[in-house]
């Protein structure tokens, strides 16, 4: 459906996307990577916005761009907030539908509905400059679905929204796909894109790093020692019960922080066993957190791998 | 006639249509834009300050009669509001557009490209010709008083300004289609060329769209005007009205045609990357 075939895109010289070969098929797809990994740009020029300077890009088959055969079937919400602030949600949607090519009428009960499935109900005729982030990232979404396209790319839609709105964004997003459409996500965010999907594309500096199922680049990282910091009551005996666990390669206690730090292997086992620990509540664990749990460990890993 | 040929013939037809339908909800949305109130009405307030200039000049002007008295004011004044106003709004056409990003969602809407363009150009031709006429009018009741519109010139100049509107905007448009710095260029065409070419001595006045203008104001017929800073200009402007009329819209439909085009196949990266 998608297609990136030895696909480059120079900015003058500056390289923005370094000789990617990809597929995204339907279901729902995660855009991984830093800011300046090249995420807008592949959305770009998946949209018919830009043209790749060497390789293809090919959407249904046909290069993407100002094909109106291939933007009748994608939708794209774009990253910016920026809006024509005086109109109305109403008034910006309808605007889109009508030169997308549905008549007045059709545009009209289209925009109804669209707005109405994105959750924006009773605030559809107010200016959009009175929105909330929320709100703002609503309305991108509806005008994307404004056609009903086959498939929606959505560069990072989940900026600046709260955990409510994020939790139901996401849920309207796996209807979506669930429908049948190709939904892709950039995001920079990795926990953001763990509890979206598993099938990712992850970009580093332009050039695509990884490419699949989540699981599987999760255990090519697994291999590599995950630290993992515990806040406890009883940090020493909780050291030693740790201590005693195959999968736990190193052990320090800070006490004046009641902090545990530690090396792991094989987190996943590593952390169902911790979550039963702190639900027994023999060691009085407060919590704990990882550094290696960010994007940026990910790509340390990857590069290092 | 054959059905193959008629369902080609027809679906040419509906095809036609239905860009007709998106060429005129572009043109409706950037309408409402380019006359949004704020934006709009200093200009029509400059159109107006015609008639007060008009009632101002003939209390201290040398020039003779009326007649003469309102060539002076639409040269130096009224026609000079449209050609501002086609420099600022036209360099908007785009630019608006590209600064405040929304241009992406015009872009990846299944609509060919030159439509979106054409739209806003002729959305702002209809703003800026409605400055350029309300200039005109409010001159003329400024200097002919409630009978301006028994006037001829009036409505030669009413035409013109309509006709120069069309060309202004169109040469405009595609100085901001070919340049990012197309302000600065619209404005000095405005102020610098449009103001000294007309009345250079030898053949450059015919590379002004102003002349043309005044072609028709003069309606191709020998004016009494005896200011003599008005010799080349007055000298420099014999052409029949037809003639200027085709000169003014075939700049726009060439400007505007070039646009079009060169639109149609560029890509509009944001600024932050292109840096």
């Amino acid at each position: 459906m998608i297609e990136f075939i030895n696909a480059s895109r120079w900015y003058g010289q500056v390289i923005g996307l370094n000789d990617i070969s990809c597929k995204i098929k339907p279901g729902l797809t995660a855009l991984l990577g830093q800011n300046g990994a090249g995420k807008s740009t592949l959305l770009r020029l998946a949209t018919g916005q830009l043209r790749p300077t060497t390789g293809q890009v090919l959407m249904f088959g046909e290069a993407p761009f100002a094909n109106q055969n291939v933007l009748k079937r994608i939708g794209y919400c774009p990253e910016i907030d920026n809006f024509y602030e005086n109109n109305s949600a109403r008034e910006f949607v309808q605007f889109l539908a009508e030169i997308s090519g549905l008549g007045r009428q059709k545009a009209k009960e289209r925009t109804t509905e669209v707005l109405h499935s994105v959750g924006i109900i009773g605030y559809e005729d107010k200016k959009i400059a009175g929105y909330s982030k929320g709100m703002r990232q609503r309305v991108k979404l509806a005008q994307a679905m404004i056609l009903d396209p086959d498939v929606i790319l959505l560069d990072e839609p989940l900026n600046g929204l709260d955990p409510v709105s994020r939790r139901e964004y996401i849920d309207l997003l796996h209807n979506l796909a669930l429908g049948g459409k190709t939904i892709v996500v950039s995001s920079h965010i990795l926990y953001e894109v763990e509890s979206m999907t598993k099938s990712i594309v992850l970009l580093h500096r332009g050039r695509l790093l990884a490419e699949g199922d989540l699981r599987v680049i999760r255990g090519l990282i697994d291999k590599y020692p995950h630290r993992v910091r515990i806040v406890a009551g009883k940090p020493r005996e909780l050291a030693a019960k740790l201590v005693s666990m195959s999968n736990v390669i190193s052990v320090s206690i800070d006490k004046v922080l009641s902090t545990i730090n530690l090396e792991v292997k094989e987190p996943d086992q590593f952390y169902d066993l911790l979550g039963r620990l702190t639900l027994e509540g023999e060691f009085d664990i407060h919590g704990y957190s990882s550094p290696d749990n960010n994007l940026e460990s990910v790509f340390e890993y990857l590069v290092g791998a | 006639m054959d059905t193959a040929r008629l369902t080609t013939i027809w679906n040419r037809y509906l095809n036609t249509w239905w860009v007709l339908k998106m060429l005129f909800a572009v043109y409706r949305q950037s309408l409402k834009e380019f006359t949004r109130f704020m934006k709009f009405s200093p200009w029509i307030i400059l159109a107006v300050l015609g008639a007060l200039l008009a009632v101002f000049f003939r209390s201290v002007s040398a020039a003779t009669n009326a007649s003469d008295q309102f060539t002076v004011i639409v040269i130096f004044y009224t026609f000079r509001i449209g050609t501002l106003a086609a420099a600022i709004l036209a360099t908007n056409i785009l630019n608006a557009e590209v600064e405040q990003k929304t241009i992406v969602y015009l872009l990846t809407r299944p609509i060919p490209r030159w439509t979106l363009l054409l739209g806003r150009y002729l959305a702002c031709f209809t703003a800026v010709s409605i400055v350029s006429v309300v200039a005109v009018i409010s001159t003329g009741l400024g200097v002919f008083g409630t009978g301006a519109f028994h006037h001829h010139v009036v409505w030669l100049d009413c035409l013109a300004a309509i006709f120069g509107s069309l060309a202004y905007c169109g040469f405009f448009l595609l100085m901001s289609v070919l340049s990012n710095r197309s302000l600065i260029i619209n404005l000095l065409v405005a102020f610098g060329w449009e103001i000294t070419v007309p009345s250079l001595p030898g053949t450059a006045y015919l590379f002004s769209i102003l002349t043309y203008m005044l072609g028709i104001h003069l309606g191709n017929k020998n004016t009494n005007l005896s200011l003599a800073a008005f010799s080349n200009l007055v000298t420099n402007h014999n052409f029949s009205i037809v003639t200027c009329l085709a000169v003014l819209a075939g700049v726009a439909a060439v400007c505007a045609g070039i646009a079009t085009v060169v639109f149609s196949v560029s890509e509009f990266i944001p600024k932050e990357q292109a840096a």
